[in-house]
């Protein structure tokens, strides 16, 4: 369960996030929509500690607080955040990056215990295993999108970040990569989805909030949300 | 014609292996400002201090008849890298950390050219301000091949052969480590290393701490070559930094055809032109090489893929 109460975010004098509150109850997959600029990856930086709130509080599980600490210390707590515009580590191979991904859990599994963390993002990806040797850079914008996700997951989380996992990408692999998400929900994976595409976030998560100018202006189900007027106007646009 | 095919082979060999000095110090440059995107501006002086050190090391077990045996060669050369490594933390403390947060490029050039200054001071106190022979565990008789068609020095061969040693180990590491490969990750990006769990100011006072112990242990190497003084850093370091250029600050093994490309054009003019001219070839190329290929003759162009 990951919680968030009352977060304030500047930008300098720009008021980026304002107050929000949200919860992400273990094993769902809660979304966040709105258009460009309304805070959403602002969000998920401050979550993971990339960025500092002026305000509030993100408690993790029962009682752990995650405001003020550094990046790494939050994913070391089990926040992995799966970052706007994918951002592999370009010049490494797959299975490098993934192995960069078990950064925080290698000291305490294991190495036998990682190579089946690995096993087993290819077996979610089957893509990833063809270019296990390929340099990172090379691969398409959907295959660097898997690795992205795979990456965070070998950190084994108790909840995933995901920005725009949809960005940039072709709408055929835009399918495969809800696809994805809609199987990690069902392996119980806990994730909190930032999108700009509200229909499709909409129809893999189980609530969903919807971001305006920093504030929260509607929540609800994920079924409700989308038949709501006020969303469907705003976002959907009829479709 | 005044020289013979293997003087100018002679020519080479010198040329690679003082090429190979430029490149050792050149590699600990990128390999900071890869993490960082600054760097130890003292990186000279470091290598100075690693060459004191096995000066005085050698001089208090062997005494100064004698060339040292390699076990105490290999207890200076792990000193000065010990040395270098610890002074590099402080350098990063003092330094580095505070610019990085500040965002201020002068503030760390200053700083670290400020901190080789008294870094020669204080090696001027200990030592004064003589040059002092070092002997090397090969000792300095020239090795004779094909009958005495050809000479090397030995000194120059292990130079050779332990600069290249000391980078593709680094290389090697880089690659199949997970500290290594952390330390590529904060290169290539520091935020999604920093999500990865990667403490990045660690591996950045990580990087520092490699970079300074192969300047001083590139001081062990080249001490019983040139003679060991308070300021024999100073312009090596400078070359140092202009072969890194030369090659690409972010292009790895590079520097070893940045280091090679100076090396060899230094020892060439200096026998053929004059040696009062000997630097002047290898800053020609840099100007160049600024001016048409920014990024070093194997540096990477900043193109990013969306």
């Amino acid at each position: 369960m990951l919680e968030i109460q009352n977060l304030h975010v500047s930008y300098g004098l720009v008021r980026a996030l304002q107050g929000v509150s949200l919860k992400v109850p273990d094993g769902k997959l809660i979304c966040v929509i709105g258009s460009n600029g309304a805070g959403k990856t602002t969000l998920l930086r401050t979550i993971s500690g990339l960025l500092k709130p002026t305000e509030g509080r993100i408690t993790l599980g029962q009682d752990e607080q995650l405001v003020g600490r550094k990046p790494h210390l939050v994913t070391r707590a089990g926040v992995a955040h799966c970052p706007e515009g994918r951002r592999v580590f370009p010049d490494q191979s797959v299975t490098d990056n993934l192995i960069l991904g078990a950064y925080t859990q290698l000291k305490k599994i294991g190495q036998a215990e990682m190579l089946k963390d690995i096993e087993n993002v290819f077996e979610i990806f089957p893509r990833l295993r063809e270019r296990r040797e390929q340099l990172a850079g090379t691969l398409s914008g959907g295959e660097q999108q898997m690795l992205a996700i795979g990456r965070a997951l070998m950190s084994r989380p108790r909840v995933l970040l995901l920005d725009e996992p949809s960005m940039g990408l072709a709408p055929i692999i835009i399918d495969e990569v809800f696809k994805r998400l809609a199987e990690l929900k069902a392996r119980g994976i806990t994730m909190l989805l930032v999108e700009q595409l509200a229909f499709r976030a909409l129809e893999v998560a189980d609530y969903g909030y919807v971001i305006e100018n920093g504030r929260i202006e509607i929540e609800g189900a994920a079924e409700s949300l989308k038949n709501d007027p006020r969303v469907k106007e705003a976002y959907l646009g009829g479709g | 014609m005044n020289f013979t095919f293997a003087e100018l082979v002679q020519l080479i060999f010198s040329g690679v292996a003082l090429g190979m000095i430029y490149a050792l110090l050149a590699f600990g440059y990128n390999i900071t400002f890869s993490t960082s995107r600054t760097l130890n501006f003292s990186q000279g002086d470091f290598l100075m201090l690693g060459a004191f050190i096995s000066y005085t090391i050698i001089l208090h077990i062997t005494g100064k008849r004698l060339p040292p045996s390699w076990l105490v060669w290999a207890l200076a050369l792990v000193a000065a890298a010990t040395l270098g490594g610890l002074l590099a933390i402080i350098l990063q403390q003092v330094a580095i950390k505070p610019a990085l947060k500040t965002g201020s490029d002068v503030s760390w050039i200053l700083a670290t050219i400020s901190l080789g200054i008294i870094a020669k001071n204080v090696a001027e106190r200990i030592w004064g301000t003589d040059d002092y022979p070092v002997r090397s565990p090969l000792g300095s008789d020239l090795w004779s091949l094909f009958g005495g068609k050809l000479n090397i020095d030995p000194r120059e061969l292990m130079i050779i052969v332990a600069a290249a040693l000391i980078m593709v180990g680094f290389e090697f590491f880089r690659r199949k480590s997970l500290l290594g490969k952390a330390v590529t990750a904060v290169a290539a990006d520091k935020d999604a290393a920093a999500l990865m769990g990667i403490n990045v100011p660690v591996v950045i006072a990580f990087s520092f701490i490699v970079s300074c112990a192969i300047a001083a242990m590139g001081g062990v190497l080249v001490g019983p070559l040139t003679f060991v003084s308070a300021s024999m850093g100073a312009l090596l370091g400078v070359k140092a930094y202009a072969v890194s250029v030369i090659g690409g600050l972010q292009s790895g093994l590079g520097v070893i055809a940045g280091g090679l490309i100076l090396g060899l054009s230094e020892q060439l003019t200096a026998r053929f032109v004059s040696t009062g001219y000997k630097d002047t070839p290898g800053f020609i190329i840099l100007i160049l090489i600024l001016l048409l290929k920014p990024d070093g003759l194997f540096g990477k162009a900043a193109v990013k893929k969306v």
